[in-house]
């Protein structure tokens, strides 16, 4: 029953505002006329009515009290606006006592029709021997707001950390004057310079504008979106996608040509300044195949070096090293290691080379250096092969070392192995190796076993290594049990879960053991989000001149890990007991043992803006543990955080602050960087740090203030020439070849195969790849108005192509409506109307035509076109009569309008009394 | 209350209760307090280290500080720093251990303490740095006392 009310009084309220569209806003002529004179025209009052754009509407024009109602009322309807007016033009109005006699005709609005007051009509009313009125007659033409954007550059090419224009035509295509802002929706990080356009423009006006976009400095490669949003004071009225391609300008030079850097770096703190260090690194690719990488840093003077703060600045003193390798072999000078076996060597550095290749058939590593590091070296060498054959689905391997080094407590060993691995299905692979193990206290022969199994579902290491000699020998350790699995369940379980025993000695200890064990079951909550629970014991008990002295730990904790976009969390605790014991020489023994928890948390987002992370840790443990008894630690961190737009300008900044409860002294621990371009290539990087747990002589710690000054370059090589090259030029007489005056074409996008590229400012481009795709222009990165020249493409597999580009020119067509045989005007839209040029290879242009008939080519390159006009589609069939003409484009030429004149269909009328005449039927239609 | 609630206060309790000390806070068997020099090496990978150890508290056998070191191997150098606790075991062992704070790892010290006329020393030093899932690296150091308190 409510619902059937609320349903009539919205009824009602409907109908209430029709009638009132319907009926004049001004009452007529009852107050201001006055009969004049016969002949003489008098003004009556205005007729206004409501109307949309394209709509029919009907007036109703009442007789003015004025006139006399026994007297018949001429009428004539006189059109004085943009409107069509439909009914009788001129009538008479009998005699009608006591009711209102009204006029009434039908006004057709045009598509396009300003919003606003307009007048339309005049209707002449006139009594015989009277006096003669006129009644304006008005429509209040409703707004209806639109706008038309489209961007000059489909696709805009950029290299990233650089700054663009996105420039765009912006029209108002509703019918009254209206304020459009122009907004742009970029990715995350990508920075929008200005305020927000602003255009007020009216009806069918048209701006040019641009909006200027910094693209940041870590922008990954390739396509990206942006959305053009045009809102008017109703909300959004339109919008344009641009796509844009970021392109990286260093990747593409360094392509193949390695980038050398060089810099100084010098600390300075407030007990003086310490001694600079030079500072040189090598990366790149030197063919196809073949890419180097080095590095040296070097301090000038060793006495007062201060390594915490070149570390700072990213310097770290020694090992330099150079390697070239290829995507099968590695060869490295200078600071190198290798890792043969657990049985004949690892934890092999020295200066000297090394070289590790992997082949069909064949693997082969090799080292030949001294065991010098971080010191001048006391002898020794570093001596190794390491041959593998490829053996059906295995290998068979032999190696030999020979290996000495004074550092820390002589460490020797000879050693000649062989050994193989091989699958036994399942994903299941076993290994094994014999070797015999000669070092500085003897000679044993040691063995190796492997099972290593990775399926789907799970993951299995098993390990048993019996190394005499241990460490002291250059094995990891004398002995060895090990195990480590995984295995996914149902429900997104995964366990996880491993043990594992040792024994070692070397010239530190005489006995190392060490034992542990860990099981964690894990389960993803959602796609985003685990938890799981760890539970873990380690120990280990060593033996060294000093004394015996060992640690030992069982802890059961929980564990989340979540990321919600960008932003990630985690959070960890975990509780369980520590122990301790200590021996010495003299014969004091003490074992502790005491609880521990720990709790940890964590919340980062990584953004284009930085990378910001804010992390918390307390722990509380047993006195005597070897760890602090109670300890928070509080950590804010941004990293990457781009000060000027484009990334160019980086800040780095931490803040952590330790606190022990008032065991001891609160420490805060401050790190503030920051990278900037100083121009001409030169790249500054500045560190401040204080760092509580530096302290100097006096037991202070103090501000390290550290600077680096870096210039890259690419060191182009001569054998490494472009694959292809060419130029985008613009071809302004089309003659397929680039001649002095006819300029390159900066920012177009040409594709080969997998590779693109951005034209310079001199419209050349490179290729490097070694394929034979061609080289492709994308025509929607072309400023609007160019197009390919299509007939001087360069042929395939050149090295050398230019591509021309040639101006285009718009041209209208204009379907003009003609009477038909009976004389009447065709009135139609002609918005379904298809008008087409077809070029001289074929290819259709399409125009956009609007209601009025008006089609427009917008961008038409120079030539001969033949034109093709279908206009059956149209509310009454229309067409034209005799040859649609040809027309051609001139280089930047405008051609004038081409006006086609349309008919209505002949109408021919058959006699049906003969059959097989063209008049027999009804009647008919013919083209 | 609950059971869960039971068990997870048992284990609180079971986790965090602290037995007495082994570090006494009586008389100090041997006086660390000072700036020490600490050079030592890594077994594996093979690395040195170089520094300074600061004791800047001692309490009876009790002593906190602070272990700036540089390491250097085969990647370059590397500073590592952080606080220091331990215990003055008799009057010629210490053992403490380093929290480094770049790695959540503590490394567990011991050593002979000499006292010398000339120059007070931590000789035949051995460390074994233990992480989450059991030893790390192992190697050996020594210091030489630069100044007192």
């Amino acid at each position: 029953m409510r619902r059937s009310g609320l349903l009539l009084a919205a009824f009602s309220a409907g109908w209430a505002t029709a009638a009132r569209a319907q009926t004049p806003s001004v009452a007529l002529g009852v107050d201001t006329l006055r009969p004049g004179s016969p002949g003489s025209v008098e003004a009556a009052s205005t007729v206004r009515v409501a109307a949309e754009p394209r709509s029919f509407r009907i007036v109703t024009v009442p007789v003015p009290a004025a006139l006399r109602a026994d007297r018949e009322v001429q009428f004539e309807i006189v059109a004085a606006g943009p409107v069509t007016i439909l009914g009788a033009l001129r009538g008479a109005l009998p005699p009608a006592r006591g009711e209102v006699r009204v006029v009434v005709f039908t006004a057709g609005l045009p598509a396009r029709a300003r919003a606003g007051v307009t007048p339309v009509a005049r209707v002449r009313l006139s009594v015989a021997g009277g006096a003669v009125l006129d009644v304006p007659v008005e429509l209040d033409v409703a707004r209806i707001p639109g706008a038309g954007v489209r961007l000059t550059r489909g696709l805009v090419a950029v290299h990233r950390g650089t700054r663009f224009e996105l420039g765009y035509l912006l029209t108002n295509t509703g019918n009254g004057p209206d304020s459009l802002d122009v907004g742009l929706t970029a990715p995350s990080g990508w920075q929008v310079q200005g305020p927000t356009p602003r255009h007020v423009l009216e009806s069918d006006g048209t701006a040019q504008g641009t909006i200027s976009v910094t693209v940041p400095e870590g922008t990954a490669t390739g396509a990206a979106r942006l959305r053009l949003v045009v809102r008017g004071s109703g909300g959004e009225r339109t919008r344009a996608d641009a796509v844009i391609e970021v392109v990286d300008p260093a990747a593409l030079v360094a392509a193949y040509a390695p980038r050398l850097t060089a810099g100084v770096a010098t600390v300075v703190g407030d007990t003086g300044a310490a001694s600079a260090a030079i500072g040189l690194s090598l990366d790149g690719q030197l063919s196809d195949g073949l890419r180097v990488n080095g590095r040296l840093v070097q301090e000038l003077d060793s006495r007062h070096v201060d390594t915490r703060g070149l570390g700072r600045v990213g310097y770290f003193l020694g090992s330099p090293y150079v390697t070239l390798a290829s995507d099968r072999w590695q060869a490295t000078g200078g600071t190198t290691g290798v890792v043969f076996s657990d049985l004949t060597g690892v934890n092999l550095w020295g200066k000297g080379a090394s070289f590790a290749g992997g082949f069909e058939r064949w693997r082969v590593a090799a080292l030949a250096g001294r065991p010098v590091v971080g010191g001048p070296g006391q002898g020794g060498r570093l001596l190794g092969t390491q041959l593998g054959w490829r053996v059906g689905g295995g290998w068979v391997n032999a190696a030999v070392t020979d290996l000495e080094d004074a550092q820390g407590g002589t460490r020797r060993l000879q050693a000649i192995a062989l050994g193989g691995s091989a699958p036994i299905g399942g994903g299941t692979t076993v290994a094994a190796e014999l070797a015999n193990r000669r070092f500085a206290a003897g000679e044993g022969l040691g063995w190796l076993m492997e099972v290593r199994r990775e399926a789907e579902a799970d993951h299995l290491f098993l390990r048993y290594v019996h190394a005499p000699g241990g460490s002291g020998a250059f094995a990891r350790v004398r002995n060895e049990l090990s195990g480590f699995g995984t295995r996914a369940l149902a429900g997104g379980v995964l366990l996880s879960g491993g043990y594992w025993r040792s024994d070692d000695e070397n010239p530190a200890f005489s006995r190392l053991h060490s034992s542990g064990w860990s099981l964690s079951p894990q389960i993803a909550v959602d796609s985003n989000t685990t938890a799981g629970i760890e539970a873990r014991g380690t120990s280990f008990d060593a033996t060294g001149a000093s004394g015996a002295f060992g640690n030992a730990e069982r802890m059961v904790g929980v564990v989340v890990d979540s990321r919600l976009g960008s932003v990630y969390l985690s959070g960890a605790t975990s509780i369980g007991r520590a122990s301790r014991t200590a021996a010495t020489p003299s014969g004091l023994a003490s074992t502790v043992e005491a609880g521990r928890a720990t709790y940890r948390g964590l919340v980062g987002w990584a953004s284009g803006r930085g990378n910001f992370q804010l992390s918390g840790s307390v722990e509380q443990n047993g006195a005597g543990t070897g760890l602090l008894p109670r300890q928070y630690i509080v950590g804010l961190q941004a990293d990457r955080v781009p000060l000027r737009p484009g990334g160019a300008v980086l800040l780095n900044a931490a803040v952590q602050r330790y606190g022990w409860f008032g065991d001891r002294p609160g420490a805060s621990l401050v790190r503030l960087g920051l990278t900037t371009p100083l121009g001409l290539g030169l790249l500054l990087t500045a560190d401040v740090e204080r760092n509580p747990f530096a302290v100097d002589a006096g037991g202070t710690s103090r501000w390290i203030a550290a600077l680096k000054i870096e210039r890259a370059v690419q060191v182009p090589l001569a054998a490494l020439r472009p694959a292809v090259q060419g130029v985008v030029y613009e071809d302004r007489n089309a003659n397929g070849r680039r001649d002095p005056d006819e300029p390159g074409v900066l920012g177009a996008v040409v594709r080969r195969g997998a590779e693109s590229v951005v034209t310079d400012r001199s419209g050349r481009f490179r290729f490097y790849d070694h394929t034979d795709a061609p080289a492709r222009l994308d025509e929607t990165s072309l400023p609007f108005g160019l197009v390919v020249n299509a007939a001087a493409l360069p042929p395939p597999g050149v090295r050398r192509g230019d591509i021309g580009v040639i101006p285009t020119s718009p041209m209208e067509v204009e379907l003009l409506p003609m009477p038909g045989d009976d004389g009447r005007l065709p009135k139609v839209d002609f918005h379904s109307a298809l008008v087409r040029a077809r070029d001289a290879h074929g290819d259709l242009w399409t125009a956009q035509v609007d209601s009025a008939g008006l089609a427009t080519f917008h961008a038409l390159p120079p030539g001969r076109y033949e034109l093709e006009v279908d206009l059956t589609g149209l509310s009454e069939p229309l067409q034209p009569r005799g040859p649609i003409p040809a027309f051609t484009v001139e280089i930047g030429g405008t051609a004038p309008r081409l006006k086609i004149p349309v008919y209505p269909r002949r109408i021919r009328m058959r006699d049906g009394s003969r059959p097989g005449s063209p008049g027999n039927g009804s009647s008919g239609s013919t083209p | 209350m609950t059971r869960g609630r039971c068990a997870m206060l048992a284990a609180l309790v079971w986790g965090c209760a602290a037995p007495v000390s082994p570090c006494g806070t009586g008389l100090a068997p041997v006086d660390l307090l000072g700036t020490w020099t600490y050079e030592g090496d890594q077994s594996a990978p093979p690395a040195t280290l170089s520094g300074t150890l600061t004791i800047t508290s001692q309490a009876g056998q009790a002593f906190t500080g602070t272990l700036d070191v540089t390491q250097m191997d085969g990647s370059g150098s590397h500073p590592l720093s952080g606080p220091v606790t331990g215990c003055a075991l008799d009057a010629a062992s210490v053992d403490f251990s380093a929290l480094f704070t770049v790695e959540a790892a503590a490394r567990r010290h011991l050593g002979t303490v000499k006292m010398g006329v000339t120059m007070d020393s931590i000789t035949n030093g051995t460390w074994v740095e233990s992480g989450s899932s059991g030893p790390i690296a192992s190697g050996t150091f020594k210091s030489a006392r630069q100044s007192g308190p």
